[in-house]
């Protein structure tokens, strides 16, 4: 309305500059006769230029009034941002035909991918308190197939529907999915302490918080997250703050969630609780070092109807108390970016409440999981080209193996800040399973390869 | 042979003209520097303060009230100066570091003004708020907390 005011304002005291207003222009050769003519252009001209001035100055307090709008005035004025990120490309897997990863893979053909198309709704209605949500946007699941045991039939989820909205008689769409990948609402009273209640991301190490291709230098992700050593995203309240002792910061995340659920409620009144520590500069180079940590229940269950009186009985099918930690740190040496992360995951299962694994009558036992990276990337002064290498170490006992281990090398184009090319090659090599007569040792080599490339735009 | 008062007091007052100026030495013509509202506590900011400002590390002063930092487009020559200077990135790092902060959800980027006496402006209204400006537009409303003569931050 301020503004509104100050423009019609503005306008008004420029209306008489208006040589066409009635009563007020002379005639056209009222000059000749009038004297005093002359002078009163002069003024006329010296209104006019006042009449400018004072129009270049509500324009000055206009643009004032909306760069100050946001703070002086929250309330009437929300902020909402919309911003996000896309990527896709094109991946081929090399492995062999007894493989048992094949029963997960839909094809070993090349194809084209469509990766993540993610959108942030990012909003600071008033001072101190926000709010983000970050949705993903997918096919899936369209297409999930499952190749299932040798005497199950083969499934394939199909959201192909008829379009009965569509001009056409025939014609066809398919469902996609929105993933939500956290929506939470913020408070922050000050550096020192904000608050967070909903989804977020678990804070732990670089990738996980990264967790976009724009942001992330390595295509390939690493076991810990691809596995969820560490849950990927928490519902919960979660505190943070840092404390700036230049030219350091430390911080703290600290959370309380329902952590792993089958569903979204927690069945229990046991929660997941954790956190993490960190320690960043920028100088003399970019550094951070960080420690994370969990403990949590998990717990499945199924409900049965008794029937009256006792009606529903809740009876824990799967349980399992889990600790994880980790270590990570990052460096940037001029152009040389420097990434390691270290995760550790630990679980000890309620006897005979064990999940089940490769089919009825297997169970996981208790085990202890770690997975540790080091990635090593160069930007070279031309043409935005970062070539990296990659090196994973992933130790977690199953048939297929004690562990698996990645070598991968790639290269980023950066073809400015926003848009990125991203080309990868991995060779995973599976370790000698820890009992005789393992599936490896059985229908052979698990190894495989993996090559992709993708494009990645922020917006 | 002691040398005339006139002599001495001109030598001492020579001194302290030069000593004057070495305390607060006048802007020069395209230096840049820091400026924060007038009733703010701040005093001076060293280059790692800045950094932790602009790169929005820092939210909030020492009183807990928020700190309303203000910057400029960033084709703007001003903030690639300071930019350069404070942050230590060229114009493309920092568009990728507000990229990755984005991304990540971290962190907002100072707010953007069209221009530098509209910065001015508007720090001496706004309680908490920060600009650099050009030296050459500071008034009796702002107070200078750090002075950018080149590539290099100095107290003021």
């Amino acid at each position: 309305m301020k503004t509104l005011a100050l423009v019609l304002l503005g306008t008004a005291l420029l209306l008489p500059t208006d040589p066409a207003r009635a009563g007020q222009v002379p005639p056209e050769n009222a000059q000749a006769s009038d004297p005093v003519a002359p002078s009163r252009d002069a003024d006329l001209d010296e209104l006019r230029r006042e009449l400018k001035e004072q129009q270049r100055s509500l324009e000055q307090q206009r643009q004032l009034l909306e760069a100050l709008s946001p703070a002086e005035n929250p309330v009437k004025e929300p902020s909402l941002h919309i911003y996000g990120f896309a990527d896709m490309g094109v991946q081929k897997i090399f492995i062999g035909q007894h493989a048992l990863l094949q029963s997960i893979l839909p094809t070993t053909a090349t194809t084209f991918v469509l990766g993540n198309v993610n959108l942030y709704f990012d909003a600071q209605p008033i001072e101190h308190w926000s709010a983000l949500v970050e949705v993903r946007l997918t096919n899936l699941p369209d297409g999930v197939d499952s190749a299932g045991n040798p005497a199950q039939p083969y499934t394939r989820t199909s959201t192909s529907v008829f379009d009965n909205t569509s001009t056409a008689v025939v014609s066809k769409i398919r469902l996609g999915g929105i993933v939500l990948e956290r929506a939470y609402l913020q408070y922050q009273y000050n550096d020192l302490f904000s608050v967070r209640v909903g989804s977020f991301l678990t804070p732990f190490g670089i990738w996980n918080i990264d967790h976009g291709l724009p942001t992330l230098i390595s295509l390939v992700l690493p076991e810990f997250e691809a596995n969820e050593l560490f849950p990927t995203q928490q519902l919960g309240v979660e505190a943070f703050g840092s404390l700036h002792h230049a030219p350091w910061e430390y911080g703290y995340f600290a959370y309380l969630s329902n952590g792993r659920t089958p569903g979204q409620v927690s069945l229990t009144e046991n929660k997941m609780f954790g956190g993490r520590l960190f320690a960043r500069t920028t100088r003399p180079y970019h550094m951070t070092f960080g420690l994370s940590g969990f403990s949590g229940r998990y717990s499945d269950q199924t409900r049965t109807n008794a029937g009256f009186p006792t009606l529903f009985i809740n009876q824990e099918v799967v349980g399992y108390n889990e600790r994880g930690f980790g270590a990570d740190a990052s460096l940037d040496l001029g152009n040389l970016r420097l990434r390691s992360e270290f995760a550790f995951h630990h679980t000890i299962y309620v006897p005979g409440e064990r999940d089940s694994i490769y089919g009825p009558g297997t169970f996981v036992p208790d085990h202890n999981d770690w997975d540790i990276y080091l990635l090593a990337a160069y930007q070279l002064p031309w043409l935005g080209l970062e070539p990296f290498l990659y090196a994973e170490n992933y130790r977690y006992p199953t048939a297929l193996g004690e562990g698996i281990a990645y070598y991968s090398a790639g290269l980023n184009i950066h073809f400015n800040a926003v848009a990125q090319f991203k080309l990868q090659y991995s060779h995973a090599v599976f370790d000698a399973p820890a009992t005789p007569g393992g599936f490896t040792g059985v229908v052979g080599g698990q190894d495989f390869d993996f090559v992709g490339a993708r494009m990645v735009l922020a917006f | 042979m002691r040398a005339p008062f006139r002599q001495r007091a001109a030598v001492l007052a020579l001194l302290l003209a030069v000593a004057a100026r070495a305390e607060a030495p006048a802007p020069g013509k395209d230096e840049i520097v820091v400026i924060v509202h007038a009733s703010s506590a701040v005093r001076r900011l060293d280059s790692a303060e800045l950094e932790a400002i602009f790169s929005s590390a820092q939210r909030t002063w020492a009183d807990g009230s928020t700190v309303v930092a203000f910057s400029y487009a960033p084709e703007d020559l001003l903030r690639q100066q300071f930019d350069q200077t404070v942050l230590r990135m060229t114009p493309d790092q920092v568009s990728r570091f507000w990229v990755d902060q984005r991304v990540r959800a971290d962190r907002r980027p100072p707010r953007q003004v069209p221009d530098a006496v509209l910065a001015v402006r508007l720090v001496a209204k706004l309680p908490g708020s920060i600009a650099f400006v050009p030296a050459t537009l500071v008034n009796k409303d702002v107070r200078v907390v750090a002075h950018l003569p080149k590539d290099t931050v100095v107290d003021p």
